[in-house]
């Protein structure tokens, strides 16, 4: 297992009279080894908080964290570990490459290796060209890019991306979507958050929603996802809306789509629906279930909680 | 050591490629050269006027620069968050003060470097202008007076930095000066506060102004500008003993910062 986080709580005091806000109340979450994990939650739930702690930048006032099965506060684990904090600032003065060599640097890498892997990666990132440019004239997909590019100096085998894909056109999150699912293949262990969330739905293997601090859902995303996915969609041809009046008694919601009609249910009635369909000799188009999305299950829990 | 040799490396181009260090060093080469107009108003003192006012000159814009790149030395860092890309690396925070005292160390040994060469120009110029080189032909001790009042203000801008990143290490970049210049006053009295402690007749005050007096940063020590200017006598002892001074004064503060640093929490 790359990372475990067990029963996490965080306190700060706040204010003149040093007021106790707990921000993470029992945060309990672990990414295995060679999968993409997803943390998602609304503003403020505490993702970038777990991240903090989790790389040592704050203490934690209960619980523990464990990465490659060693307790927090060892320096050296920083030596498997690539962070892309959320909107990242760099230095303004420096140019993309001297960047990398700054943080490569901070690796312990210098010469020849440090060179090697400063081109390879300004080629990876797609921004050899600007190398020489000043971190100032940069774009935000272009420092997304060389703080992804930073993020992979050591060549880690655990990287963990703080809203990788913020601000960022379609274009720019497809660059760096695949840069993502490219440092998988690589064998990496990504930790992402993302209020993307299709985009996490595309990379994810397994998915954690946090909620107000808490941890409130765990697990593999299809699971997760199958756990509500209890809708169906039934298209008919041949029939007007009048036929609400004869599915009468049947919790079902009906919709117009391209002339045709749209039947949705839930699973536990479908043999009813079909039955009562199959009796006015109605056209089926197609009985589709409606897969809800991440999306969906985020505002659910959301409003849950 | 090559991460320390980073963050120094990085915190000197920072420096380096600041607008406002080049301002203060344009300041300061003017400065000096306005020396020349005191110089050709001062009949036969024009050499000691040229190097007490040009080394006066050095003194003033180099605690200014210390003063003011110290300020947000670790400030900076944690408020514009850079600090979250550094300490993501296998980094010790007390390699990372060590890299910034060196960085930011080097950026003064290099301006004290430049404005020294142009005070001594301007030395050079006045002589060759007024007297013929007479004094350059005394040799040596002439110019090693020069030098060695240099050195003790280059000492000087090493414990200030210290100073300045201690107090950056846990307060905003405004306190920081304010700090930072309050110490500078005590520090430039320092020989006033012993003297008062040896006179006052409470013997609470006497205590209270003895322990201010050991703790504050003797910084009138590193002013050997009239010996200079003037021929008295700067030996070797002192030029050991004032260093060795500086030296453990700033690993002090070094730890100090240290200490403060490694309890902040990046939030």
């Amino acid at each position: 297992m790359m990372l475990k986080v067990r029963n996490l709580i965080k306190d700060y005091k706040t204010g003149f009279f040093r007021k106790k806000v707990r921000v993470l109340h029992d945060v309990s979450f672990s990414v295995n080894e060679g999968e993409i994990y997803g943390f998602v939650g609304p503003n403020g739930a505490g993702k970038t908080t777990t991240f903090k702690a989790v790389l040592g930048f704050c203490s934690i006032t209960g619980g523990s964290i464990e990465i490659m099965g060693k307790p927090l506060g060892d320096a050296e684990l920083r030596r498997h570990i690539g962070y892309l904090p959320e909107n990242p600032y760099f230095y303004d003065y420096l140019t993309g490459e001297e960047l990398l060599r700054y943080m490569g640097g901070l690796h312990g890498i210098s010469g020849g290796q440090l060179q090697k892997r400063v081109e390879g990666l300004l080629e990876k990132v797609g921004m050899s060209k600007d190398r020489r440019v000043q971190l100032r004239n940069y774009s935000k997909g272009m420092l997304q890019r060389i703080g992804l590019a930073q993020a992979l100096i050591n060549d880690g085998d655990f990287l963990i991306l703080d809203e990788p894909m913020s601000g960022l056109d379609p274009i720019g999150q497809r660059e760096i979507n695949d840069l993502i699912l490219e440092q998988k293949r690589e064998g990496k262990t990504i930790l992402l958050s993302s209020h993307i969330l299709y985009n996490v739905e595309a990379l994810c293997d397994r998915v954690g929603v946090i909620i107000k601090g808490r941890v409130v859902k765990e697990g593999e995303l299809g699971e997760l996802l199958k756990e509500i996915q209890t809708d169906y969609e039934l298209l008919l041809d041949g029939v007007d809306e009048s036929i609400r009046e004869r599915l009468d008694g049947l919790d079902i919601t009906l919709e117009n789509k391209a002339g045709m009609v749209a039947l949705r249910f839930n699973e536990d009635i479908k043999p009813a629906v079909l039955q009562r369909v199959m009796e006015l000799k109605a056209d089926i188009v197609s009985l589709q279930p409606r897969r809800k999305s991440l999306e969906e299950l985020f505002v659910e829990e959301t409003m849950k909680s | 050591m090559y991460r320390v040799w980073s963050v120094a490396h990085n915190t000197f181009i920072e420096a380096i490629r600041d607008r406002v260090l080049y301002s203060m060093f344009l300041f300061a080469a003017l400065m000096i050269l306005s020396t020349l107009v005191f110089a050709s108003i001062s009949a036969d003192q024009y050499n000691k006027i040229v190097k007490d006012l040009g080394l006066t000159a050095i003194s003033v814009i180099g605690i200014m620069i210390s003063v003011f790149l110290g300020m947000g030395l670790v400030y900076k860092e944690i408020e514009k968050k850079t600090v979250y890309n550094i300490f993501s690396k296998p980094i010790r925070r007390y390699e990372f003060i060590l890299g910034k005292y060196l960085g930011l160390g080097s950026t003064l040994l290099l301006l004290t470097i430049g404005m020294s060469v142009i005070l001594l120009l301007v030395v050079l110029y006045t002589e060759i202008t007024h007297g013929g080189m007479i004094e350059f032909y005394y040799g040596g001790h002439y110019y090693a007076q020069f030098f060695k009042a240099v050195y003790f203000q280059y000492l000087e801008f090493l414990v200030l930095i210290a100073i300045a990143l201690v107090f950056s290490s846990f307060t905003t970049p405004i306190m920081s000066v304010l700090f930072t210049f309050l110490t500078l006053a005590m520090g430039k009295f320092s020989s006033d506060i012993k003297l008062f402690a040896q006179e006052v007749e409470s013997p609470l005050v006497g205590y209270v102004t003895d322990f201010i007096y050991v703790v504050i940063p003797h910084l009138d020590s590193f002013n050997v500008r009239h010996e200079a200017v003037y021929g008295g006598e700067i030996n070797w002892k002192l030029i050991f003993y004032t260093t060795g001074y500086a030296v453990l004064y700033t690993l002090a503060l070094l730890k100090l910062s240290i200490v403060i640093f490694n309890r902040r929490e990046f939030k």
